[in-house]
């Protein structure tokens, strides 16, 4: 089990306080938080780059700082470009494999898609491939722990889907996996877990499933119906929206609340077409969360 | 050692890597294979220079087989007597600029971060980088001084039609203390690179006289030129303090490595 107990992080001083996770083999837990929050510190520490000032980071009961060979298990992925430049991708991932003092694992290659980049030199490579490349790197020497700072940002579609992909797969093995992301959608998509950051504490954790439970705030909710239900929708108090063919209105409680109004919009002979949720739960939590905080 | 080494690799990379290293270099070992052919000039000297180049022609064991142009004379024992210093001048820039090309890059790209999440310790990383550093200073070193040597005697040979004899404080100013100044100067300057990461400002050279970066880690540079100007100086004790210093720089360094190593000053750009 990779474990983050009472890390307190920074730089020159503290910037992410306090913060205790568990990251079980097999889970991914994601970190949302808007820029500046503290994610890339916290990720920073727990990949070993910065000691954190208190608190421990642990692999299987092992401090990652004490025991620094422990860190072969341990695969990090920085944020941006952070990759050395100057060697062919072949060159650059047999040097990291002998810090890592491990035997290259052929098959990311594949997974990665990097075959056909090896002999090329970093700089002349695309963000796109220096990302697939970092990853690469976080992957060459089999870790059992993978930490991500932002995986898909700045990647096209195609790129940023084949690296969903492989985070998915990933988890299946086995692998812990402990990720940033700004990307709402992709983190409902891959997480298992959600730990939401703001001002350097945790505000917010629990299993993605449960996230829909947190939210306190309205819900918004889109209606598309064979009439024009807003003269109803405000008789039942709802203040209401138009956008194109549908109608959107904010409920306090989606599941008790809309079967009263489809009953009532019903009984003055409007169809339903359509009721959804406008607003994205993972999203709307976010927003509560950060509000709460400041 | 396995990970002192690919760490010193990552690090030398950075020669082929940078484009200012390697012009630095190359300019470094065209003029050290140039400067023998001053004499060819006939460069005029001041007259406190001249009395100096002469009272330096029996010290450096050249003798005159053949009647020359005295300022051809005055240019080749010019040459010659500043050939140590001048290897040491050449090589230490190239280290400077090295140094600070590579350390300041990755601090700039973030590439330390790889380095500082695997499985290395502080030493193992300190150990590398020296590592790459003094190999790449040595090699320029080495370069320069044979050009210099050959060079320099190539021109005696031609101009005086004999094969100088440089008497033993001669060649230990050049095969020794050269070197050793050489280390110090790499040694200073990725201790401060390190442990103070902010003076190294970023990833061009950093020549300017006003960097401390660049201050500090000539200072040795400084000391050496002005003890080969004091006059009846023992070069062989020279070259004994020299060492000394040398031991102590890497014990020092490896002793308090634990406590200078700050990880997040290296991080925070």
């Amino acid at each position: 089990m990779f474990k983050l107990e009472d890390v307190h992080a920074g730089y020159a001083g503290v910037i992410v306080r306090d913060v205790n996770i568990s990251v079980n083999p097999g889970e991914v837990h994601a970190l949302l938080g808007p820029n500046g929050s503290g994610k890339s510190t916290l990720l920073r520490s727990a990949a070993g780059v910065i000691p954190p000032f208190k608190g421990r980071i642990l692999l299987d009961g092992i401090d990652i700082f004490r025991n620094p060979h422990i860190k072969r298990r341990i695969g990090y992925m920085p944020e941006g470009e952070a990759i050395f430049r100057g060697f062919t991708v072949e060159r650059l991932i047999k040097v990291m494999c002998r810090l890592y003092e491990a035997k290259i694992n052929e098959r990311v290659f594949e997974e990665t898609r990097i075959k056909e980049i090896m002999n090329k030199t970093i700089g002349s490579l695309s963000m796109g491939q220096k990302r697939r490349v970092l990853l690469s790197l976080a992957l060459v020497h089999d870790p059992d722990v993978l930490i991500l700072d932002e995986p898909t940002a700045n990647l096209d579609f195609t790129t940023a889907d084949e690296m969903r992909r492989l985070i998915k797969q990933l988890a299946k093995e086995g692998r812990a996996i402990f990720m940033a992301s700004h990307n709402i959608p992709e983190v409902q998509e891959l997480a298992s877990h959600v730990e939401v950051i703001f001002r350097g504490s945790i505000v917010f954790q629990d299993l993605i499933s449960n996230v829909e439970k947190h939210i306190k705030s309205m819900v918004s909710v889109r209606i598309r119906c064979t009439g024009d239900p807003s003269a109803c929708l405000r008789e039942l108090g709802y203040g209401v929206i138009q956008e194109g063919d549908s109608y959107i209105i904010a409920v306090r409680n989606f599941d008790e609340e809309m079967p009263k109004i489809t009953a009532y919009l019903g009984s003055k002979g409007l169809n339903i077409k359509e009721v959804a949720k406008a607003g994205n739960p993972l999203g709307e939590l976010l927003r509560e969360k950060l509000e709460e905080g400041s | 050692m396995r990970k002192i080494i690919a760490v010193a690799m990552l690090y030398l990379n950075k020669v082929v890597g940078s484009r200012s290293t390697i012009v630095m270099s190359v300019i470094g070992i065209l003029m050290a294979g140039l400067f023998p052919f001053i004499p060819f000039l006939g460069v005029p000297f001041t007259p406190i220079t001249e009395s100096a180049l002469m009272s330096q022609i029996r010290l450096i064991g050249i003798n005159a087989t053949r009647e020359i142009p005295k300022n051809v004379l005055l240019g080749v024992v010019f040459v010659y007597t500043q050939a140590p210093a001048l290897v040491t001048l050449f090589s230490s820039l190239a280290a400077l600029s090295y140094i600070s090309y590579s350390v300041g890059e990755d601090r700039l790209t973030r590439a330390f971060e790889l380095l500082l999440a695997a499985p290395v310790s502080d030493l193992e990383i300190l150990y590398g980088i020296l590592l790459a550093g003094l190999s790449y200073s040595m090699i320029i070193w080495m370069i320069s001084a044979s050009i210099f040597v050959m060079g320099s005697s190539f021109a005696i040979m031609y101009y005086l039609g004999s094969i100088p004899s440089p008497p033993w404080s001669y060649q230990v100013q050049l095969y020794v203390l050269s070197p050793l100044m050489v280390f110090l100067v790499c040694v200073l300057s990725i201790s401060i690179a390190i442990f103070m990461p902010k003076i190294v400002r970023g990833p061009s050279i950093q020549l300017g006289t006003t960097n401390p970066f660049t201050l500090i880690s000539l200072l040795p540079l400084l000391i050496y030129v002005m003890l080969m100007s004091t006059p009846g100086i023992d070069m062989g004790a020279l070259a004994t303090y020299a060492a000394f210093a040398c031991a102590i720089c890497l014990s020092a360094l490896t002793l308090l490595c634990h406590k200078l190593f700050d990880r997040r000053r290296l991080i925070s750009v």
